[in-house]
Protein backbone atom coordinates (compact mmCIF):
# COMPACT_ATOMS: atom_id res chain seq x y z
CA UNK A 1 0.00 0.00 0.00
CA UNK A 2 1.55 2.94 -0.78
CA UNK A 3 1.48 5.98 1.91
CA UNK A 4 0.13 9.78 0.89
CA UNK A 5 3.52 10.57 0.39
CA UNK A 6 4.40 8.36 -2.22
CA UNK A 7 1.43 8.37 -3.84
CA UNK A 8 2.02 12.77 -4.20
CA UNK A 9 5.20 11.91 -5.47
CA UNK A 10 5.13 9.12 -7.78
CA UNK A 11 1.59 9.71 -9.69
CA UNK A 12 -0.63 12.87 -9.28
CA UNK A 13 2.47 15.71 -9.31
CA UNK A 14 3.83 14.39 -12.45
CA UNK A 15 0.09 14.48 -14.04
CA UNK A 16 -0.02 17.93 -12.77
CA UNK A 17 2.95 19.00 -14.02
CA UNK A 18 2.01 17.29 -17.58
CA UNK A 19 -0.91 19.18 -17.34
CA UNK A 20 0.79 21.99 -16.30
CA UNK A 21 3.04 21.98 -19.14
CA UNK A 22 0.56 21.48 -21.73
CA UNK A 23 -1.13 24.64 -20.19
CA UNK A 24 1.51 26.68 -20.32
CA UNK A 25 1.87 25.18 -24.15
CA UNK A 26 -1.45 26.75 -24.89
CA UNK A 27 -0.64 29.94 -23.04
CA UNK A 28 2.37 30.76 -24.99
CA UNK A 29 0.36 30.12 -27.81
CA UNK A 30 -2.39 32.51 -26.89
CA UNK A 31 0.03 34.96 -26.16
CA UNK A 32 1.67 34.73 -29.81
CA UNK A 33 -2.04 34.84 -30.93
CA UNK A 34 -4.07 37.25 -28.95
CA UNK A 35 -7.45 36.73 -30.73
CA UNK A 36 -7.34 33.49 -29.61
CA UNK A 37 -7.30 33.82 -25.32
CA UNK A 38 -6.84 30.67 -23.85
CA UNK A 39 -9.14 27.42 -22.92
CA UNK A 40 -10.36 27.52 -19.17
CA UNK A 41 -9.09 23.84 -17.95
CA UNK A 42 -8.08 22.72 -14.11
CA UNK A 43 -4.45 22.78 -14.94
CA UNK A 44 -4.46 25.90 -16.48
CA UNK A 45 -5.97 27.60 -13.40
CA UNK A 46 -3.27 25.66 -11.32
CA UNK A 47 -1.27 27.17 -13.09
CA UNK A 48 -2.42 30.45 -13.13
CA UNK A 49 -2.26 30.03 -8.95
CA UNK A 50 0.81 29.88 -9.05
CA UNK A 51 2.44 32.19 -10.89
CA UNK A 52 -0.05 34.61 -9.42
CA UNK A 53 -0.85 35.83 -13.41
CA UNK A 54 -3.23 38.48 -14.47
CA UNK A 55 -6.14 36.57 -16.24
CA UNK A 56 -6.58 38.39 -19.42
CA UNK A 57 -10.18 40.14 -20.50
CA UNK A 58 -12.46 37.67 -21.08
CA UNK A 59 -13.60 39.39 -24.15
CA UNK A 60 -12.13 42.31 -25.98
CA UNK A 61 -13.09 46.36 -26.76
CA UNK A 62 -13.18 47.20 -30.09
CA UNK A 63 -13.37 50.29 -32.28
CA UNK A 64 -17.03 50.59 -34.01
CA UNK A 65 -16.66 49.87 -37.52
CA UNK A 66 -18.42 51.74 -40.44
CA UNK A 67 -20.12 48.49 -41.77
CA UNK A 68 -21.47 45.14 -40.64
CA UNK A 69 -22.77 41.47 -42.03
CA UNK A 70 -25.21 41.57 -39.35
CA UNK A 71 -25.54 44.47 -36.18
CA UNK A 72 -27.51 42.49 -32.94
CA UNK A 73 -29.15 45.08 -30.91
CA UNK A 74 -29.53 43.71 -26.88
CA UNK A 75 -26.49 42.55 -25.68
CA UNK A 76 -28.39 39.57 -23.80
CA UNK A 77 -28.66 35.92 -23.30
CA UNK A 78 -30.61 36.33 -26.75
CA UNK A 79 -28.45 38.83 -28.74
CA UNK A 80 -25.27 37.03 -27.93
CA UNK A 81 -26.43 33.33 -28.50
CA UNK A 82 -27.83 34.65 -31.70
CA UNK A 83 -24.33 36.05 -32.51
CA UNK A 84 -22.58 32.75 -31.28
CA UNK A 85 -24.50 30.56 -33.31
CA UNK A 86 -23.96 32.97 -36.57
CA UNK A 87 -20.58 32.54 -35.89
CA UNK A 88 -20.01 28.74 -35.27
CA UNK A 89 -22.85 27.51 -37.05
CA UNK A 90 -23.18 29.45 -39.99
CA UNK A 91 -19.13 31.00 -40.69
CA UNK A 92 -21.00 34.82 -40.33
CA UNK A 93 -18.06 36.73 -38.13
CA UNK A 94 -18.92 40.09 -39.19
CA UNK A 95 -21.09 40.74 -36.50
CA UNK A 96 -22.00 43.44 -33.85
CA UNK A 97 -23.49 43.09 -30.63
CA UNK A 98 -24.80 46.38 -29.49
CA UNK A 99 -25.96 47.15 -25.84
CA UNK A 100 -26.76 50.36 -24.09
CA UNK A 101 -25.49 49.29 -20.53
CA UNK A 102 -23.51 46.31 -20.08
CA UNK A 103 -24.08 42.68 -21.25
CA UNK A 104 -26.66 40.34 -19.50
CA UNK A 105 -27.58 43.62 -17.51
CA UNK A 106 -31.46 43.49 -18.54
CA UNK A 107 -33.39 40.33 -18.38
CA UNK A 108 -30.71 38.32 -18.44
CA UNK A 109 -29.08 39.08 -15.32
CA UNK A 110 -32.68 40.03 -13.41
CA UNK A 111 -34.50 36.46 -13.95
CA UNK A 112 -34.82 33.73 -11.30
CA UNK A 113 -32.53 31.44 -13.95
CA UNK A 114 -35.22 28.20 -13.63
CA UNK A 115 -35.05 26.33 -17.04
CA UNK A 116 -38.09 23.62 -18.08
CA UNK A 117 -39.41 22.29 -21.03
CA UNK A 118 -43.21 21.51 -19.31
CA UNK A 119 -45.02 23.81 -21.57
CA UNK A 120 -48.54 23.44 -22.75
CA UNK A 121 -49.04 23.72 -26.85
CA UNK A 122 -47.11 21.31 -28.77
CA UNK A 123 -45.05 23.93 -30.54
CA UNK A 124 -44.05 25.59 -27.15
CA UNK A 125 -43.05 21.76 -26.24
CA UNK A 126 -41.04 21.64 -28.74
CA UNK A 127 -39.44 24.86 -28.74
CA UNK A 128 -38.39 24.71 -24.72
CA UNK A 129 -36.97 21.02 -25.02
CA UNK A 130 -34.42 22.07 -28.10
CA UNK A 131 -33.87 24.27 -25.43
CA UNK A 132 -33.31 22.39 -22.63
CA UNK A 133 -30.99 20.13 -24.40
CA UNK A 134 -28.55 22.98 -25.32
CA UNK A 135 -28.07 24.01 -21.86
CA UNK A 136 -27.53 20.71 -20.68
CA UNK A 137 -24.38 20.53 -22.86
CA UNK A 138 -23.62 24.58 -22.71
CA UNK A 139 -20.49 24.19 -20.00
CA UNK A 140 -18.59 21.68 -22.35
CA UNK A 141 -19.84 23.45 -25.71
CA UNK A 142 -18.50 27.11 -24.16
CA UNK A 143 -15.81 25.62 -22.30
CA UNK A 144 -17.18 27.78 -19.21
CA UNK A 145 -19.49 26.05 -15.48
CA UNK A 146 -22.39 27.68 -16.00
CA UNK A 147 -23.59 25.33 -12.88
CA UNK A 148 -26.55 24.05 -14.95
CA UNK A 149 -28.52 21.87 -11.99
CA UNK A 150 -30.50 19.60 -12.83
CA UNK A 151 -32.97 19.29 -9.95
CA UNK A 152 -36.66 19.31 -10.95
CA UNK A 153 -39.37 21.22 -11.40
CA UNK A 154 -42.85 21.12 -9.36
CA UNK A 155 -45.72 22.92 -10.41
CA UNK A 156 -48.25 23.07 -7.41
CA UNK A 157 -51.93 22.55 -7.73
CA UNK A 158 -54.32 24.30 -5.36
CA UNK A 159 -57.49 23.76 -6.85
CA UNK A 160 -59.10 20.96 -9.18
CA UNK A 161 -59.03 22.98 -12.34
CA UNK A 162 -55.18 23.64 -12.02
CA UNK A 163 -55.04 20.13 -11.77
CA UNK A 164 -56.70 19.54 -14.65
CA UNK A 165 -54.35 21.74 -16.38
CA UNK A 166 -51.64 20.27 -15.43
CA UNK A 167 -52.88 16.44 -16.36
CA UNK A 168 -53.57 18.29 -20.10
CA UNK A 169 -49.90 19.63 -19.49
CA UNK A 170 -47.91 16.17 -18.74
CA UNK A 171 -50.22 14.03 -21.21
CA UNK A 172 -49.07 16.95 -23.93
CA UNK A 173 -45.45 16.47 -22.66
CA UNK A 174 -45.63 12.89 -22.64
CA UNK A 175 -46.83 13.30 -26.17
CA UNK A 176 -43.37 14.96 -27.24
CA UNK A 177 -41.44 12.61 -25.01
CA UNK A 178 -40.75 14.90 -22.03
CA UNK A 179 -40.34 13.30 -18.62
CA UNK A 180 -43.08 15.12 -17.19
CA UNK A 181 -46.18 13.82 -14.83
CA UNK A 182 -48.92 14.60 -11.89
CA UNK A 183 -48.00 13.96 -8.43
CA UNK A 184 -50.02 13.25 -5.16
CA UNK A 185 -49.27 15.34 -2.09
CA UNK A 186 -47.38 12.70 0.11
CA UNK A 187 -44.72 12.36 -2.99
CA UNK A 188 -45.00 16.35 -3.12
CA UNK A 189 -43.92 16.05 0.53
CA UNK A 190 -41.09 13.38 0.04
CA UNK A 191 -39.68 16.01 -2.88
CA UNK A 192 -40.00 18.70 -0.88
CA UNK A 193 -39.68 18.14 3.25
CA UNK A 194 -40.62 21.76 4.29
CA UNK A 195 -43.67 22.20 2.01
CA UNK A 196 -47.10 22.25 3.97
CA UNK A 197 -49.14 19.59 2.83
CA UNK A 198 -51.72 19.22 5.36
CA UNK A 199 -55.55 19.68 4.05
CA UNK A 200 -55.81 22.47 6.77
CA UNK A 201 -53.72 25.56 4.67
CA UNK A 202 -56.54 28.10 3.36
CA UNK A 203 -55.09 26.68 -0.58
CA UNK A 204 -54.22 22.84 -0.17
CA UNK A 205 -51.68 21.53 -2.07
CA UNK A 206 -53.22 19.01 -4.12
CA UNK A 207 -51.26 17.33 -6.50
CA UNK A 208 -48.66 18.67 -8.60
CA UNK A 209 -47.06 18.52 -11.96
CA UNK A 210 -43.63 17.14 -11.42
CA UNK A 211 -40.80 17.95 -14.42
CA UNK A 212 -37.82 16.24 -13.58
CA UNK A 213 -35.33 17.88 -16.24
CA UNK A 214 -36.10 20.80 -15.29
CA UNK A 215 -33.72 23.03 -13.10
CA UNK A 216 -31.64 25.94 -12.43
CA UNK A 217 -28.75 27.31 -14.09
CA UNK A 218 -26.26 30.26 -13.31
CA UNK A 219 -27.65 33.40 -15.52
CA UNK A 220 -24.85 35.53 -16.01
CA UNK A 221 -22.65 32.63 -16.23
CA UNK A 222 -24.30 31.56 -19.50
CA UNK A 223 -24.28 35.67 -20.47
CA UNK A 224 -20.47 35.14 -20.11
CA UNK A 225 -19.75 32.12 -21.64
CA UNK A 226 -22.26 32.97 -25.01
CA UNK A 227 -20.41 36.40 -24.75
CA UNK A 228 -16.63 34.99 -24.59
CA UNK A 229 -17.80 32.09 -26.80
CA UNK A 230 -18.69 34.84 -29.86
CA UNK A 231 -15.86 36.86 -29.40
CA UNK A 232 -13.38 33.61 -30.15
CA UNK A 233 -14.98 33.56 -33.12
CA UNK A 234 -14.60 37.20 -34.12
CA UNK A 235 -18.07 38.74 -33.41
CA UNK A 236 -17.48 42.31 -31.77
CA UNK A 237 -19.58 43.05 -28.51
CA UNK A 238 -20.05 47.03 -28.18
CA UNK A 239 -21.38 47.60 -24.64
CA UNK A 240 -22.81 51.65 -23.49
CA UNK A 241 -23.56 51.53 -27.49
CA UNK A 242 -27.25 52.98 -27.38
CA UNK A 243 -29.43 52.73 -30.57
CA UNK A 244 -30.81 55.90 -31.47
CA UNK A 245 -32.42 55.04 -34.64
CA UNK A 246 -32.38 52.15 -37.74
CA UNK A 247 -32.27 54.11 -41.01
CA UNK A 248 -34.87 51.93 -43.10
CA UNK A 249 -35.77 53.80 -46.81
CA UNK A 250 -38.63 52.97 -49.19
CA UNK A 251 -41.60 51.58 -46.55
CA UNK A 252 -44.77 53.33 -47.03
CA UNK A 253 -44.89 55.10 -43.52
CA UNK A 254 -42.83 58.47 -42.51
CA UNK A 255 -39.29 58.95 -43.36
CA UNK A 256 -39.58 55.63 -45.47
CA UNK A 257 -40.06 53.65 -42.62
CA UNK A 258 -42.49 50.88 -42.43
CA UNK A 259 -43.81 47.81 -44.21
CA UNK A 260 -42.36 47.63 -47.40
CA UNK A 261 -38.98 49.38 -46.26
CA UNK A 262 -35.40 47.98 -46.31
CA UNK A 263 -33.18 48.17 -43.85
CA UNK A 264 -29.36 50.07 -44.40
CA UNK A 265 -28.10 50.70 -40.82
CA UNK A 266 -28.69 52.35 -37.19
CA UNK A 267 -27.65 55.18 -35.78
CA UNK A 268 -26.10 54.80 -32.15
CA UNK A 269 -24.39 57.26 -29.60
CA UNK A 270 -20.75 56.23 -30.96
CA UNK A 271 -21.47 56.86 -35.02
CA UNK A 272 -23.76 54.92 -37.62
CA UNK A 273 -23.58 51.93 -39.01
CA UNK A 274 -24.54 51.01 -42.34
CA UNK A 275 -25.42 46.74 -41.87
CA UNK A 276 -28.44 45.00 -44.27
CA UNK A 277 -29.66 42.86 -41.26
CA UNK A 278 -30.88 44.63 -37.74
CA UNK A 279 -32.18 42.25 -35.30
CA UNK A 280 -33.88 43.49 -32.34
CA UNK A 281 -32.81 41.06 -29.43
CA UNK A 282 -34.31 43.63 -26.37
CA UNK A 283 -36.56 42.38 -23.73
CA UNK A 284 -38.52 45.85 -22.06
CA UNK A 285 -37.44 48.14 -24.40
CA UNK A 286 -38.42 45.89 -27.99
CA UNK A 287 -41.27 48.49 -28.81
CA UNK A 288 -39.18 51.46 -28.69
CA UNK A 289 -36.98 49.73 -30.90
CA UNK A 290 -39.16 48.11 -33.25
CA UNK A 291 -40.51 51.87 -33.51
CA UNK A 292 -37.14 53.23 -35.02
CA UNK A 293 -38.12 50.58 -38.19
CA UNK A 294 -41.63 51.60 -38.08
CA UNK A 295 -42.64 48.01 -37.08
CA UNK A 296 -45.83 47.82 -34.56
CA UNK A 297 -45.87 45.42 -32.15
CA UNK A 298 -48.57 43.79 -30.32
CA UNK A 299 -46.57 44.00 -26.77
CA UNK A 300 -47.12 45.65 -23.29
CA UNK A 301 -44.73 46.22 -20.95
CA UNK A 302 -44.76 45.14 -17.02
CA UNK A 303 -42.22 44.68 -14.72
CA UNK A 304 -41.73 41.42 -12.85
CA UNK A 305 -40.44 41.80 -8.95
CA UNK A 306 -38.33 38.92 -7.29
CA UNK A 307 -36.54 39.42 -4.27
CA UNK A 308 -33.90 36.56 -2.57
CA UNK A 309 -33.00 35.66 0.84
CA UNK A 310 -30.11 35.60 3.37
CA UNK A 311 -28.15 31.72 2.89
CA UNK A 312 -29.09 28.79 4.93
CA UNK A 313 -28.38 25.17 5.04
CA UNK A 314 -29.62 23.64 1.56
CA UNK A 315 -33.59 22.10 2.49
CA UNK A 316 -35.01 22.78 -0.84
CA UNK A 317 -33.95 20.28 -3.08
CA UNK A 318 -36.39 21.31 -6.28
CA UNK A 319 -37.87 23.78 -7.63
CA UNK A 320 -41.01 24.42 -6.34
CA UNK A 321 -43.73 26.64 -8.28
CA UNK A 322 -47.28 27.67 -7.34
CA UNK A 323 -49.52 29.30 -9.44
CA UNK A 324 -52.26 30.08 -7.49
CA UNK A 325 -50.17 31.69 -5.00
CA UNK A 326 -48.19 33.78 -7.46
CA UNK A 327 -44.81 32.83 -6.35
CA UNK A 328 -41.83 30.04 -7.75
CA UNK A 329 -39.07 29.21 -4.87
CA UNK A 330 -36.00 27.68 -5.72
CA UNK A 331 -32.69 27.69 -3.97
CA UNK A 332 -29.44 28.67 -4.89
CA UNK A 333 -25.86 26.34 -4.25
CA UNK A 334 -24.71 29.02 -1.89
CA UNK A 335 -28.20 28.38 -0.24
CA UNK A 336 -30.38 31.79 -0.71
CA UNK A 337 -34.25 31.17 -1.79
CA UNK A 338 -34.94 33.05 -4.67
CA UNK A 339 -38.42 34.35 -5.11
CA UNK A 340 -40.33 35.29 -8.51
CA UNK A 341 -43.81 36.50 -8.67
CA UNK A 342 -45.95 37.49 -11.55
CA UNK A 343 -46.02 40.62 -13.03
CA UNK A 344 -47.11 43.49 -11.78
CA UNK A 345 -50.93 44.53 -12.96
CA UNK A 346 -50.32 47.27 -15.16
CA UNK A 347 -47.66 48.47 -17.84
CA UNK A 348 -45.09 50.69 -17.18
CA UNK A 349 -41.40 51.02 -17.47
CA UNK A 350 -40.57 52.08 -14.38
CA UNK A 351 -38.23 49.08 -12.10
CA UNK A 352 -39.30 50.16 -9.09
CA UNK A 353 -40.04 47.55 -6.35
CA UNK A 354 -42.61 48.14 -3.56
CA UNK A 355 -43.43 46.98 0.47
CA UNK A 356 -46.49 45.95 -0.92
CA UNK A 357 -44.46 42.82 -3.53
CA UNK A 358 -41.99 41.40 -0.60
CA UNK A 359 -45.37 41.66 2.30
CA UNK A 360 -47.69 39.55 -0.50
CA UNK A 361 -44.70 37.43 -1.67
CA UNK A 362 -44.10 36.83 1.84
CA UNK A 363 -47.57 35.97 2.90
CA UNK A 364 -47.53 33.12 0.15
CA UNK A 365 -44.30 31.50 0.72
CA UNK A 366 -45.13 31.26 4.29
CA UNK A 367 -48.46 29.58 3.80
CA UNK A 368 -46.27 27.11 1.50
CA UNK A 369 -43.37 27.04 3.90
CA UNK A 370 -44.30 28.19 7.71
CA UNK A 371 -41.24 26.84 9.18
CA UNK A 372 -38.66 29.43 7.34
CA UNK A 373 -40.98 32.60 9.11
CA UNK A 374 -37.64 33.64 10.72
CA UNK A 375 -35.62 34.20 7.43
CA UNK A 376 -34.54 37.24 6.28
CA UNK A 377 -34.48 38.90 3.11
CA UNK A 378 -31.79 40.02 1.17
CA UNK A 379 -32.64 42.36 -1.62
CA UNK A 380 -35.03 42.88 -4.10
CA UNK A 381 -35.33 43.66 -7.71
CA UNK A 382 -37.33 44.00 -11.25
CA UNK A 383 -37.08 43.24 -14.59
CA UNK A 384 -38.67 44.49 -17.30
CA UNK A 385 -41.25 41.89 -19.17
CA UNK A 386 -42.69 42.20 -23.14
CA UNK A 387 -45.98 40.76 -23.06
CA UNK A 388 -47.36 39.67 -26.01
CA UNK A 389 -51.86 38.33 -26.27
CA UNK A 390 -51.14 34.90 -26.48
CA UNK A 391 -47.80 34.87 -24.42
CA UNK A 392 -45.42 33.28 -26.85
CA UNK A 393 -42.95 34.93 -28.07
CA UNK A 394 -42.45 37.14 -31.78
CA UNK A 395 -39.72 35.55 -33.63
CA UNK A 396 -38.63 36.23 -37.45
CA UNK A 397 -38.76 38.46 -40.40
CA UNK A 398 -41.09 41.65 -40.05
CA UNK A 399 -42.52 43.65 -42.86
CA UNK A 400 -39.17 46.04 -43.10
CA UNK A 401 -36.72 43.54 -44.86
CA UNK A 402 -33.57 43.56 -43.34
CA UNK A 403 -35.21 44.27 -39.40
CA UNK A 404 -35.50 40.97 -37.51
CA UNK A 405 -36.99 40.72 -33.73
CA UNK A 406 -36.92 37.89 -31.06
CA UNK A 407 -38.56 40.03 -28.93
CA UNK A 408 -41.73 39.67 -26.78
CA UNK A 409 -40.52 36.68 -24.02
CA UNK A 410 -42.59 37.61 -21.58
CA UNK A 411 -41.20 35.97 -18.69
CA UNK A 412 -39.95 32.75 -20.05
CA UNK A 413 -36.50 34.71 -22.08
CA UNK A 414 -34.28 32.86 -20.43
CA UNK A 415 -35.14 29.41 -20.36
CA UNK A 416 -35.32 30.01 -24.29
CA UNK A 417 -32.19 31.78 -24.88
CA UNK A 418 -29.67 28.83 -25.95
CA UNK A 419 -32.67 27.64 -29.09
CA UNK A 420 -34.13 31.27 -30.01
CA UNK A 421 -30.12 32.27 -30.76
CA UNK A 422 -29.47 28.81 -32.68
CA UNK A 423 -32.62 29.59 -34.64
CA UNK A 424 -32.57 33.26 -34.96
CA UNK A 425 -29.40 32.48 -36.07
CA UNK A 426 -30.22 30.00 -38.87
CA UNK A 427 -33.26 32.47 -40.06
CA UNK A 428 -30.31 35.16 -40.98
CA UNK A 429 -28.19 32.76 -42.67
CA UNK A 430 -30.49 30.81 -44.59
CA UNK A 431 -32.90 33.77 -45.05
CA UNK A 432 -35.51 31.32 -44.30
CA UNK A 433 -37.93 30.37 -41.46
CA UNK A 434 -36.79 27.34 -39.52
CA UNK A 435 -39.65 24.88 -38.53
CA UNK A 436 -39.34 25.54 -34.80
CA UNK A 437 -40.67 29.36 -35.03
CA UNK A 438 -42.31 29.30 -37.90
CA UNK A 439 -45.60 29.18 -35.21
CA UNK A 440 -44.21 32.33 -33.68
CA UNK A 441 -44.11 34.82 -36.28
CA UNK A 442 -44.94 38.42 -36.12
CA UNK A 443 -48.14 37.93 -39.01
CA UNK A 444 -50.04 35.55 -36.90
CA UNK A 445 -51.53 38.41 -35.03
CA UNK A 446 -52.78 39.88 -38.96
CA UNK A 447 -53.80 36.19 -38.95
CA UNK A 448 -55.55 35.81 -35.84
CA UNK A 449 -53.43 32.52 -35.52
CA UNK A 450 -51.91 32.78 -31.92
CA UNK A 451 -49.97 30.15 -30.35
CA UNK A 452 -51.97 30.15 -26.44
CA UNK A 453 -49.36 29.54 -23.83
CA UNK A 454 -50.93 30.89 -20.72
CA UNK A 455 -51.91 28.20 -19.55
CA UNK A 456 -48.39 27.27 -18.97
CA UNK A 457 -46.90 30.38 -17.69
CA UNK A 458 -45.26 29.64 -14.39
CA UNK A 459 -47.58 32.02 -12.62
CA UNK A 460 -50.97 32.93 -13.12
CA UNK A 461 -50.62 36.14 -14.82
CA UNK B 1 -66.43 45.16 -23.44
CA UNK B 2 -63.50 47.55 -23.03
CA UNK B 3 -60.42 45.41 -22.60
CA UNK B 4 -58.24 43.57 -24.62
CA UNK B 5 -56.68 41.30 -22.36
CA UNK B 6 -57.41 40.11 -19.06
CA UNK B 7 -56.08 39.98 -15.39
CA UNK B 8 -59.00 39.15 -13.68
CA UNK B 9 -57.81 36.27 -12.17
CA UNK B 10 -59.30 35.29 -8.72
CA UNK B 11 -55.92 35.94 -6.53
CA UNK B 12 -54.68 38.77 -9.02
CA UNK B 13 -53.08 41.30 -6.46
CA UNK B 14 -50.95 44.32 -7.44
CA UNK B 15 -47.20 44.34 -6.72
CA UNK B 16 -46.38 48.22 -7.56
CA UNK B 17 -47.71 50.43 -5.12
CA UNK B 18 -49.68 53.87 -7.48
CA UNK B 19 -52.60 55.59 -6.54
CA UNK B 20 -54.69 56.17 -9.40
CA UNK B 21 -56.97 59.43 -9.20
CA UNK B 22 -60.68 57.84 -10.10
CA UNK B 23 -62.88 60.32 -11.22
CA UNK B 24 -65.46 59.62 -8.91
CA UNK B 25 -63.81 58.01 -5.78
CA UNK B 26 -60.33 60.11 -5.71
CA UNK B 27 -57.10 58.80 -5.66
CA UNK B 28 -57.49 55.22 -4.70
CA UNK B 29 -54.68 52.28 -4.35
CA UNK B 30 -54.00 50.79 -7.92
CA UNK B 31 -55.33 47.26 -5.88
CA UNK B 32 -58.48 49.12 -5.34
CA UNK B 33 -58.74 48.93 -9.38
CA UNK B 34 -58.10 46.63 -12.68
CA UNK B 35 -55.92 47.74 -15.37
CA UNK B 36 -57.92 47.24 -18.82
CA UNK B 37 -55.38 48.42 -20.87
CA UNK B 38 -54.48 50.77 -23.57
CA UNK B 39 -57.25 53.36 -24.62
CA UNK B 40 -58.19 52.25 -28.39
CA UNK B 41 -61.17 53.83 -30.03
CA UNK B 42 -62.96 50.33 -31.13
CA UNK B 43 -64.26 49.76 -35.03
CA UNK B 44 -67.80 49.56 -35.32
CA UNK B 45 -68.11 45.67 -34.81
CA UNK B 46 -70.59 45.58 -37.58
CA UNK B 47 -68.59 47.60 -40.62
CA UNK B 48 -65.07 45.88 -39.58
CA UNK B 49 -63.28 43.61 -41.46
CA UNK B 50 -61.26 40.95 -39.35
CA UNK B 51 -57.96 42.42 -40.23
CA UNK B 52 -59.26 45.60 -38.80
CA UNK B 53 -60.51 43.98 -36.17
CA UNK B 54 -57.28 42.06 -35.18
CA UNK B 55 -55.48 45.23 -35.22
CA UNK B 56 -57.76 46.74 -32.71
CA UNK B 57 -57.47 43.68 -30.69
CA UNK B 58 -53.47 43.09 -30.98
CA UNK B 59 -51.57 46.20 -32.02
CA UNK B 60 -50.12 48.33 -28.96
CA UNK B 61 -48.58 51.58 -28.76
CA UNK B 62 -46.73 50.85 -25.41
CA UNK B 63 -44.94 54.14 -25.23
CA UNK B 64 -42.09 54.96 -22.63
CA UNK B 65 -44.04 58.39 -21.72
CA UNK B 66 -47.63 59.79 -21.97
CA UNK B 67 -50.02 56.80 -22.65
CA UNK B 68 -54.13 56.96 -22.63
CA UNK B 69 -55.17 53.76 -20.52
CA UNK B 70 -58.31 52.89 -19.14
CA UNK B 71 -58.91 51.46 -15.77
CA UNK B 72 -62.11 49.69 -13.96
CA UNK B 73 -62.56 50.96 -10.01
CA UNK B 74 -63.68 47.66 -9.50
CA UNK B 75 -63.64 47.95 -5.26
CA UNK B 76 -64.86 51.48 -5.42
CA UNK B 77 -67.63 52.73 -7.91
CA UNK B 78 -67.49 50.33 -10.54
CA UNK B 79 -66.90 52.45 -13.17
CA UNK B 80 -64.57 52.56 -16.15
CA UNK B 81 -63.08 55.61 -17.12
CA UNK B 82 -59.44 56.73 -19.29
CA UNK B 83 -56.83 58.88 -17.82
CA UNK B 84 -53.24 60.05 -19.07
CA UNK B 85 -50.25 58.13 -16.98
CA UNK B 86 -46.52 58.67 -17.77
CA UNK B 87 -45.23 55.00 -18.51
CA UNK B 88 -41.57 56.00 -17.24
CA UNK B 89 -42.58 57.67 -13.98
CA UNK B 90 -46.01 56.55 -13.01
CA UNK B 91 -46.78 59.96 -12.74
CA UNK B 92 -50.80 60.73 -13.97
CA UNK B 93 -50.64 63.97 -15.76
CA UNK B 94 -53.86 65.92 -15.55
CA UNK B 95 -56.50 63.91 -14.22
CA UNK B 96 -59.56 64.52 -12.98
CA UNK B 97 -60.70 64.23 -9.12
CA UNK B 98 -64.39 64.51 -7.53
CA UNK B 99 -65.23 68.18 -7.35
CA UNK B 100 -62.59 68.87 -9.79
CA UNK B 101 -64.52 68.93 -13.29
CA UNK B 102 -61.38 70.75 -15.11
CA UNK B 103 -58.95 67.91 -14.89
CA UNK B 104 -55.94 70.11 -13.39
CA UNK B 105 -53.43 69.20 -11.55
CA UNK B 106 -53.13 69.26 -7.60
CA UNK B 107 -49.77 70.38 -6.66
CA UNK B 108 -49.94 69.57 -3.21
CA UNK B 109 -50.61 66.20 -4.00
CA UNK B 110 -48.18 63.35 -5.41
CA UNK B 111 -49.17 59.99 -6.33
CA UNK B 112 -45.91 58.53 -6.26
CA UNK B 113 -42.54 59.35 -5.07
CA UNK B 114 -40.74 61.40 -7.53
CA UNK B 115 -37.54 58.64 -7.96
CA UNK B 116 -36.92 57.67 -11.48
CA UNK B 117 -35.05 54.54 -12.82
CA UNK B 118 -32.32 56.84 -14.93
CA UNK B 119 -32.20 54.91 -17.51
CA UNK B 120 -35.44 54.76 -19.03
CA UNK B 121 -36.03 57.08 -21.74
CA UNK B 122 -38.71 59.16 -21.87
CA UNK B 123 -40.46 61.07 -24.70
CA UNK B 124 -42.26 64.02 -25.02
CA UNK B 125 -45.76 64.71 -23.51
CA UNK B 126 -47.67 65.76 -26.13
CA UNK B 127 -50.91 64.35 -25.31
CA UNK B 128 -52.39 66.56 -22.57
CA UNK B 129 -55.70 65.54 -22.89
CA UNK B 130 -58.25 63.96 -20.36
CA UNK B 131 -61.15 62.65 -20.57
CA UNK B 132 -63.99 60.20 -18.49
CA UNK B 133 -66.19 57.82 -19.55
CA UNK B 134 -68.31 55.25 -18.14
Amino acid sequence: MTTFRQFMSSSSLSTVKDAGTSAIDSLKKAKSDPSKPPRYSAAGLLVKGAKSEEWPRVWREHDLKKSYDVVIIGGGVHGLATAYYLATNHGITNVAVLDKAYLGSGGSGRNTAIVRSNYLTPEGVAFYDRSLSLYNTMSSDLNLNVMFSERGHMTLAHTDSALRTMRWRAEVNKLQNINSSVIDPQEVKKLAPSLDVSPNTRYPIQGALYHPPGGTIRHDAVVWGYARGADHRGVEMHQQTEVLDIMVEGGEGPDGKGRGGKVTGVKTNRGDISAPIVVNCTAGWATLISDMAGVKLPINTHPLQAAVTEPVKVFLPTVVVSGSLHVYVSQTDRGELVFGASVDPFATYSMKGSLEFTEELAGHVLELMPNIGRMRLLRQWAGLCDMTPDYSPVMGFTPVEGFLCDVGWGTYGFKAGPVSGEQMAECIATQAVPKLIAPFELARFERGDLVGEKGAAAVGH
Amino acid sequence: MFGTRSFSFSFERSALMMLVPCPHCGPRNNSDLRYVGESHARPDPNAVTPEEWRAYLYWEDNPAGSLRETWYCRAGCRQYFTVTRNTATNEFENHPLPGNKTGAVDPSFHYVSSSVSPSVPTTSNAAQETETNS
